[in-house]
């Protein structure tokens, strides 16, 4: 796993992106930018240069369901590696984001270390797929 | 004074507020502005229950339904219980906050005075008795440093709770703004109509977090069975 990879937080309450930068600060991911939601994430994703996309569910304009089927339906953006970081936890929200091509999946409030696991599952089965 | 007002107490605590930005003192204004959300947060719950009180009493005398009974009936006990819900979160957050400082505290003064003993002792493989080695500090500093990381992290962590009671209130103060803006069509004589939104239009927006007791039935109860039903899915 590419530790200098550039990171996208999308979630508008300021304070969580704070949060999980420096959760990935912590865990040598130092290269990372913010957005407060999808209508303002999605022109960062298409200028490039983002390895890994953690989004919000319930945010205002586009909520993080449709920012992740805009990814996925983008020939420059699907192979982004997507997780979820959200109080959503409908498990039909789940089979949604499951659909829609999610890679990871995390319910507020977390701990430091789930972050952990998650990202490092993730880039595993990214990385063995190729 | 027998009692203060509510005007009074904002005034005090926006006193306080102006005076802590003057002087710089950071932890004085986090708290003055605390204070000022908590006084802000106990409005709001006040003025639900009372909104709450007044529609009874409009449902009992006049037939009107639809909208206005489901509100009454559904939205505003759960309102109720998510304002609770916040003051739960809060505490609970407040509490880890405190709990981390009262750990990490004694531990940065025990190395401080570590320090100190080490360098009245000036010498660096003294070993005498009260005195403190430079191996000894050396090894103080590498364990408590993980212990003050470990509480500094779980400091970082509690204040995810601004964000999930954010989420909360914003929901109820929708709700308290539909329901003024129905009450206000009702008494004016116009034509109320039902809501559009399906449950695919809420869940796609997001219903923000499950409230406990009442949401059980169709949401995950931690990671662990997020992990359980993607594992199902393939993820």
């Amino acid at each position: 796993m590419n530790k200098d990879m550039k990171v996208l937080i999308v979630d508008d309450f300021s304070t969580m992106r704070r949060i999980i930068k420096n959760l990935l600060r912590e865990l040598g991911f130092t290269n990372s930018i913010e957005a407060d939601d999808g209508a303002t994430a999605l022109p960062i994703l298409k200028s490039g240069g983002v390895d890994f996309l953690i989004t919000d569910w319930n945010m205002p304009n586009m909520p993080g369901i449709e920012l992740l089927r805009q990814v996925r339906s983008d020939e420059a953006l699907k192979h982004i590696p997507v997780m979820m970081v959200t109080a959503e936890a409908s498990r039909e929200q789940i089979v949604q984001a499951a659909g829609a091509g999610v890679n990871g999946y995390i319910v507020k409030p977390f701990t430091a270390q789930v972050l952990q696991e998650k990202i490092e599952q993730i880039f595993e089965r990214v990385e063995s797929a190729g | 004074m027998a009692e203060e007002t509510d005007k009074e107490r904002r005034l005090f605590h926006a006193h306080e507020l102006v005076a802590a930005i003057e002087g710089s003192d950071d932890a004085a204004e986090a708290q003055a502005l605390e204070a000022l959300y908590g006084l802000h947060e106990t409005a709001l719950y006040s003025d639900l229950n009372r909104i709450a009180a007044e529609l009874k009493k409009v449902l009992t005398s006049v037939p009107i339904g639809g909208e206005l009974s489901r509100i009454a009936q559904s939205e505003l006990p759960d309102a109720q219980q998510r304002l609770q819900q916040v003051l739960d979160l809060t505490e609970a957050a407040a509490n880890t906050s405190l709990n981390a400082v009262e750990q990490a505290l004694p531990v940065v003064k025990s190395l401080a005075a570590a320090a100190k003993r080490f360098a009245e002792g000036g010498s660096a493989a003294s070993s005498s008795p009260g005195e403190t080695s430079l191996p000894q500090l050396l090894g103080m500093i590498v364990v408590e440093s993980e212990v003050i990381e470990k509480c500094l992290s779980d400091v970082l962590l509690a204040q995810g709770f601004q964000d999930i009671t954010g989420q909360i209130i914003r929901r109820v103060a929708g709700l308290v703004a539909e329901l003024e803006n129905l009450l206000s069509r009702y008494s004016d004589g116009q034509p109320v109509a039902k809501s559009t939104a399906t449950d695919q239009d809420r869940l796609h927006r997001g219903t923000g977090p499950a409230l406990p007791g009442r949401d059980d039935a169709r949401t995950v109860r931690g990671q662990k069975d997020v992990d359980d039903l993607l594992g199902q899915l393939g993820i």
